[in-house]
């Protein structure tokens, strides 16, 4: 199965601390905005009280020089002095509480003359709001003010300040910490590559990520699982080998005896055809239970992978393989056609599609030849036993260069390109099976009808030796038109020699480089 | 000829040892390792049929004593074990033949033919002998197309003679040949099948070697 998205480590990590970062510095930000803003106006409050000041001392040092003349009336011009956009100054003489006649002010004062108390106050002229600061010292007013917008302007420069390195920081922090987290993570990949190339009957343990600390833990439980799995894999071997024993002497036993007795009777020459036929019918007994004991072994041997043992079939002998299975059960159907009351067996039609431009030698199946001659085998005895009328069972070997339709083979394809397979089509013209008795044909001991043929373990073997090797066992229910049943035996191939140790599928694409 | 079975199983053991019997051999059973080694110092044996599992231990082992003291019994193993490594066992220790369970018995008697065939250096079962021909697989023979008729025990003892290819046979080791580890015979029954041998045969078929024993005639081994 492949990682549901989302579940990256790296990704978590990363997410992780950039949340942390983003929560934190968010948090100092928004408490050193808070504070910067505060203490700025602040800063601006006393610049304005300090301007006035400094305006009335000067007023005050000039007065004493004007005193002589101080009788003459006021000049009705005003005088003006420049100032910086933003910032406005006023000074004004105070005869009463409403005569209150400006002596100079900055070019751009809002003028001042509805301010009515001393001290920090707000203004609204022109349509823009202004922060004022009013003085009344000796009958002289002097007035300050800081245009709103301005001190806004500067508060969201100061803030721009803050927020624009710390989200470069941000940024260069992700991917700082993507790196880091790469670089960390190393370990962890080594051990899904050595865990990806290691055989899937290896007894050694796990080297990899045993000199990291996180993971020394992890590869110590895993090497222990593994040697729990190899000994309980060892177990079920040495019981399949107990129970063959136990199994095959008994039967060997009354196997001897039934055949010492066959021949007593026929060295007497004794006329009792009854005996004769009783120890025939004994015999064919012990040679179904015997046949029926063997796939039973061989299907335990089988789930057990000790069949298996990483044995390959070179590509050479994929075609005499499949002649010889062929052989085999043309030969057993010969043998069985009188007892099924039938004159002939069977005819059997073989064709193998040699696979141009590549030769078979450039190939290598992941199955023991005896197993694939024993798949083989199962599947042609099958069609033949089943199988009606005169036209012949078609078993056909193909070389195929799409993907596997094999569940199994999903798990184990690490390549995007379609891995080349081998395909063996046995298709019979039988009474065949519908598509639910397709899907019950691979269950253990499943028979169609009650009749005393098989063991009914034939194509679960075929399957399990199918899935062992990461391939499959398709059942296709006949048409109307193409009655039986049709058995597809998809194997993966590997490239012979070259690739065998990495275990991975071919490509055509690989296949055409090489040849 | 005298064959040893070890064998732990009674059942199976007594069906080989009828039947070998039947085919005009000489059974012994043996259900153990150490009754194995007693029945091969006391008896002399032309081959042995052995079994793997038993009580006393592993039968590859009983296998490579033997041919760790240059023993060149014949042996075929008998077993139940058809993995191809243990085949590879049995053959790398020493053995000559290796047979599974469950096995036909005609199988196992012509294997048994093969393997004494090889160990007396025969080329065929079938045996040119003067005017007579012996065919040893079907323990038959024939004068002239016609079938000298044999007793069970005249025809084990021809055939031991014929298995020893020229070797001196003691009256001890015919015994065993004829009759196994079968303990109420008389002690001249040898020299009693010796003589009705040579009466059907022929006087100068079995030669008699004074105080050793006897052997099958030069003429016989040469043909």
């Amino acid at each position: 199965m492949k990682p549901a998205a989302g579940k990256s480590l790296r990704l978590r990590l990363v997410l992780g601390v950039c949340l942390t970062m983003c929560v934190l510095w968010s948090s100092v930000a928004a408490w050193m905005f808070t504070s910067m803003r505060q203490e700025l106006h602040s800063m601006l409050d006393d610049r304005l009280i300090a301007s006035t000041r400094m305006v009335a001392g000067v007023v005050q040092q000039l007065q004493p020089a004007q005193q002589p003349g101080a009788s003459r009336a006021p000049s009705a011009d005003i005088l003006s002095v420049i100032a910086r956009d933003g910032v406005a100054c006023e000074v004004s003489l105070v005869r009463s509480e409403v005569d209150i006649r400006p002596l100079a002010q900055t070019a751009n004062s809002p003028g001042f003359g509805s301010l009515e108390t001393p001290g920090f106050g707000h203004i609204l002229k022109g349509g823009k709001a202004w922060r004022t600061y009013v003085l009344e010292e000796n009958g002289i007013r002097i007035a300050t003010a800081d245009r709103i917008d301005v001190r806004e302007h500067l508060v969201e420069s100061f803030a721009y300040t803050l927020i624009l390195p710390f989200l470069a920081a941000l940024v260069g922090s992700l991917l700082l910490t993507w790196w880091c987290c790469t670089l960390g993570l190393r370990p962890l990949q080594r051990l899904q590559q050595e865990l990806s190339r290691r055989p899937p009957r290896a007894s050694s343990p796990v080297r990899a990520g045993q000199d990291v600390v996180e993971l020394a833990p992890l590869v110590l439980s895993l090497n222990d699982l593994l040697g729990r799995m190899n000994a309980a894999i060892e177990r079920e071997r040495r019981w399949t080998a107990d129970a063959a024993h136990e199994l095959r002497t008994p039967l060997t036993a009354i196997k001897t005896h039934v055949q010492v007795a066959q021949l007593v009777l026929e060295r007497a020459g004794s006329a009792l055809p009854q005996a004769q036929a009783a120890l025939q019918q004994a015999g064919l007994g012990i040679t179904h239970m015997h046949a029926t004991l063997e796939h039973l072994l061989l299907l335990a041997r089988v789930e057990s992978g000790a069949a298996q043992q990483g044995a390959s079939t070179p590509g050479a002998a994929l075609a005499s393989a499949f002649e010889q299975a062929c052989a085999q059960s043309r030969h057993q159907a010969a043998l069985a056609a009188p007892a099924a009351g039938s004159a002939v067996a069977p005819a059997l039609d073989i064709a193998i599609d040699h696979p141009a431009p590549w030769g078979w030698e450039q190939f290598e199946l992941p199955v023991a030849a005896p197993l694939l001659t024993c798949a083989i085998t199962n599947l042609t005895d099958n069609a033949l036993r089943h199988h009606q009328g005169r036209a012949p069972v078609s078993a056909r070997l193909a070389l195929c260069a799409e993907a596997l339709p094999c569940a199994a083979r999903e798990g184990m394809a690490s390549g995007t390109a379609a891995p080349m397979h081998l395909l063996v089509r046995i298709a019979d013209r039988g009474p065949g099976l519908t598509a639910e008795e397709c899907a019950l044909a691979t269950q253990r001991f499943w028979r169609k009808s009650s009749a005393p043929h098989g063991s009914g373990l034939g194509l679960t073997i075929v399957q399990r030796i199918a899935e062992s090797a990461g391939g499959c066992l398709r059942l296709l229910p006949g048409t109307a038109q193409e009655p039986g049943l049709v058995a597809e035996l998809r194997l993966p191939l590997l490239a012979a020699g070259t690739q065998m140790a990495q275990g991975l599928p071919l490509t055509g694409a690989q296949l055409l480089t090489q040849s | 000829m005298h064959i040893l079975i070890v064998e732990d199983s009674a059942l199976v053991a007594d069906g080989i040892k009828t039947g070998l019997e039947l085919h005009g051999f000489t059974a012994d059973i043996a259900a153990s390792l150490a009754q194995a080694r007693s029945h091969i110092a006391a008896s002399h044996f032309e081959a042995c049929i052995l079994d793997l599992g038993l009580p006393d231990g592993d039968g590859l082992r009983l296998l490579g004593q033997w041919r760790a003291a240059a023993r060149q019994l014949p042996v075929l193993i008998l077993s139940a074990r058809d993995r191809i490594e243990d085949k590879v066992a049995g053959f790398q220790t020493g053995t000559d033949d290796y047979l599974t369970k469950p096995f036909d018995l005609t199988e196992l008697v012509l294997r048994l033919h093969a393997l004494l065939r090889r160990a007396s250096g025969r080329a065929s079962d079938r045996l040119d002998f003067g005017s007579f021909e012996i065919d040893m697989a079907r323990a038959q023979v024939t004068r002239g197309g016609q079938t000298v008729e044999l007793a069970r025990r005249e025809w084990a003892l021809l055939a031991a003679l014929v298995q020893a290819n020229g070797r001196v046979l003691s009256a001890g080791q015919l015994h065993d040949s004829l009759y196994g580890a079968e303990l109420d015979v008389g002690s001249n029954t040898v020299n009693v099948h010796v003589h009705h041998l040579r009466r059907k045969l022929g006087q100068d078929v079995i030669e008699t070697v004074r105080g050793l024993g006897f052997r099958l005639h030069a003429r016989a081994r040469s043909a």
